[in-house]
């Protein structure tokens, strides 16, 4: 589970953000949404340990993500958070699966293809997996990414418009499989979007203002 | 797996990692051909020259009757005549006089009348057969023998001159020996007596004063001679005494100038190689800002990601090493070829030099690092949010 308290950050003096304090139990999943320019990445970058909160309390599990900072940073992030971004980024020169096998080696050291291939297959894409990330389309390369938050069990799952760049399908297959999957590892699931599209499907939801 | 990943990197898009990697091997095979060149041809020419102190000859140039009469290479400077030589072969202080005749040659390689102390000189040994005993009798050394098919008891005929073509000799020579195998330059020479060189030139062998031959080669018992004779056979004599040593140090100092100036071109073009490096690294993180930002969020730590673009660059230097060694083994297997076709010299020398090729891949990896080291820096203090935020 994860909860923030006086969550605060600021780029500079005139741009200062204030988050409402916000709890997401594990299996369960939040979003927040909010027009452009409230904050929804910095919350996001915040939560996960990307950037350093000013001011405030971010609580993964026993751990205060706040005063972390540097490799142990680093090193909590790679270990229990997994991050899914608009664009589906990825290594390009890698295989999909060599990706997935890539991202689990940098948070637990050890190259576990089956894992890699087994998350695939669970996401719909495992007939993928030998191609090259660019010779997917936007859909199936936003499943390769969610099964690559997956490979280190993560227990916060965390999602940056993961679905702003797909049709309509595709971004209820998305946020079906991201909740399904938040459900499935006990993790806490965090969608920050402004696709209002992905309102039905959340019970739990935040409005940045 | 992080070399794994800057492998893949590189082959991902080769025609970047291209211009790279031709400038690298162009640049290590220049300096790697001139390393294994310059000291083959140095050891060509001392192992040649050991235990000759001095060559006297005709006058002329003094570099030329050392290429003729050593290394068989220049034309040779003229004629002396055996009664005009005798004296000097005969004084107390020398240990040994070996007289040369040359003249004639067969399909390019050279026919000289000697005596066997010159094969014994060069430590070469009758293999097959006996030596020379009578006139047209030939001893062949191993490289000659076999390159030009030649057996005991085989004949043919000399042609005058040097050149593939002259006028042919009626009387055929037969071979009655065979050397073993030297690397020195006896290996390429037909061997015969003095007396069949005279014979073949119809001089009048009645007449001592004609006797001509071409060279000596003179080993001393002290020092003395090397300082005292050269000045008195100039000054007595149509013939010059000059050490081979001394101006075989003038030739190699001469080439070692082109080899000096060789070799700062081959740096020159590696300084480049790493620029090229450089900017094909700096182009790579510009494009590839958002997956390292990814990468450090999915845990790599700063140091994984500098490790990946120093990887890249050292792959990217040693396979440029590599094809460059191996380029420059492919020229000096040409230039061998020539030089054995021209000069009959093996410059053949394959091998690793572990010394000077071993610090050159040193030097290499530094240019990777080098050229690493600023994409690097980039890399390491790159803010991960604000990538990912404006990718």
């Amino acid at each position: 589970m994860i909860w923030t308290r006086n969550l605060c950050f600021a780029y500079n003096t005139s741009t200062v953000f204030r988050f409402p304090d916000l709890i997401c139990e594990k299996g369960q999943g939040l979003l927040i949404s909010g027009a452009s320019g409230k904050g929804k990445t910095t919350l996001l970058h915040l939560l996960a340990g990307l950037l350093n909160p000013h001011d405030g309390e971010i609580w993964i599990g026993n751990e205060n993500l706040a005063i972390l900072r540097g490799h142990k940073l680093d090193r909590f992030r790679a270990q229990h958070i997994g991050l899914v971004f608009q664009q589906a980024h990825f290594i390009a020169s890698l295989s999909v699966l060599e990706n997935l096998v890539a991202a689990g080696w940098l948070s637990t050291g050890r190259k576990d293809r089956e894992k890699a291939q087994h998350l695939l297959d669970r996401l719909g894409v495992g007939s993928l997996a030998h191609y090259k990330p660019h010779q997917l389309s936007a859909g199936q390369q936003q499943r390769a990414a969610i099964a690559r938050a997956l490979m280190n069990n993560p227990i916060v799952l965390l999602a940056d418009e993961p679905t702003s760049s797909l049709d309509d399908e595709n971004a209820q297959i998305v946020a079906d499989l991201l909740l399904q999957q938040a459900e499935e590892i006990k993790a806490s699931l965090i969608v920050v979007t402004h696709d209002y599209r992905l309102k039905k499907y959340f019970s739990q939801s935040i409005h940045l203002s | 797996m992080i070399p794994y990943i800057a492998r893949k990197n590189i082959t991902h898009r080769p025609l970047n990692a291209l211009l790279s990697l031709v400038l690298l091997s162009a640049g290590v095979a220049i300096i790697s051909l001139l390393i294994l060149l310059s000291e083959r041809v140095r050891r060509q020419f001392e192992a040649n020259l050991e235990g000759i102190d001095m060559v006297m000859g005709a006058k002329g140039s003094p570099l030329q009757l050392i290429l003729s009469a050593i290394y068989q290479i220049d034309a040779p400077t003229g004629n002396i005549r055996l009664s005009e030589a005798l004296p000097w072969m005969q004084q107390r202080l020398v240990e040994q006089a070996i007289p040369l005749a040359y003249g004639d040659s067969y399909a390019g390689y050279r026919i000289v009348g000697t005596t066997p102390s010159y094969w014994e000189h060069y430590g070469a040994s009758i293999s097959q057969g006996r030596a020379f005993s009578e006139d047209f009798e030939a001893v062949v050394g191993a490289v000659a023998a076999q390159r030009l098919g030649l057996s005991l008891g085989s004949t043919f005929l000399s042609v005058h001159g040097i050149s593939e073509e002259g006028e042919a000799h009626e009387h055929p020579y037969r071979v009655v020996g065979i050397l073993s195998p030297t690397g020195k330059v006896v290996d390429n020479l037909i061997l015969c007596s003095l007396e069949s060189v005279w014979h073949i030139h119809a001089h009048a062998l009645e007449d001592d004063t004609a006797r001509e031959i071409t060279a000596v080669l003179f080993k001393f018992r002290s020092p003395m001679p090397l300082v005292q004779w050269p000045r008195q056979v100039a000054e007595k004599t149509q013939m010059q005494l000059v050490s081979p040593a001394v101006e075989v140090n003038r030739l190699l100092s001469l080439i070692g100038v082109g080899i000096e100036a060789l070799t700062w071109l081959g740096w020159a073009i590696v300084a480049l190689a790493a620029l090229s490096v450089f900017v094909a690294l700096y182009r790579a993180l510009e494009e590839r800002r958002y997956e390292l930002a990814l990468m450090r969020a999915m845990g790599a730590s700063r140091g994984q990601v500098v490790q990946l673009l120093v990887c890249e660059s050292l792959w990217l230097c040693l396979a440029g090493y590599v094809a460059g060694l191996l380029l420059s083994r492919a020229g000096l297997w040409a230039i061998s070829q020539a030089a054995e076709r021209e000069f009959r010299l093996s410059l053949e020398q394959y091998g690793f030099r572990w010394m000077q090729e071993g610090s050159l891949l040193l030097a290499i990896l530094m240019v990777g690092l080098l050229a690493a080291l600023i994409p690097a820096w980039k890399a390491y203090r790159m803010n991960i949010a604000q990538t990912l935020q404006y990718a």
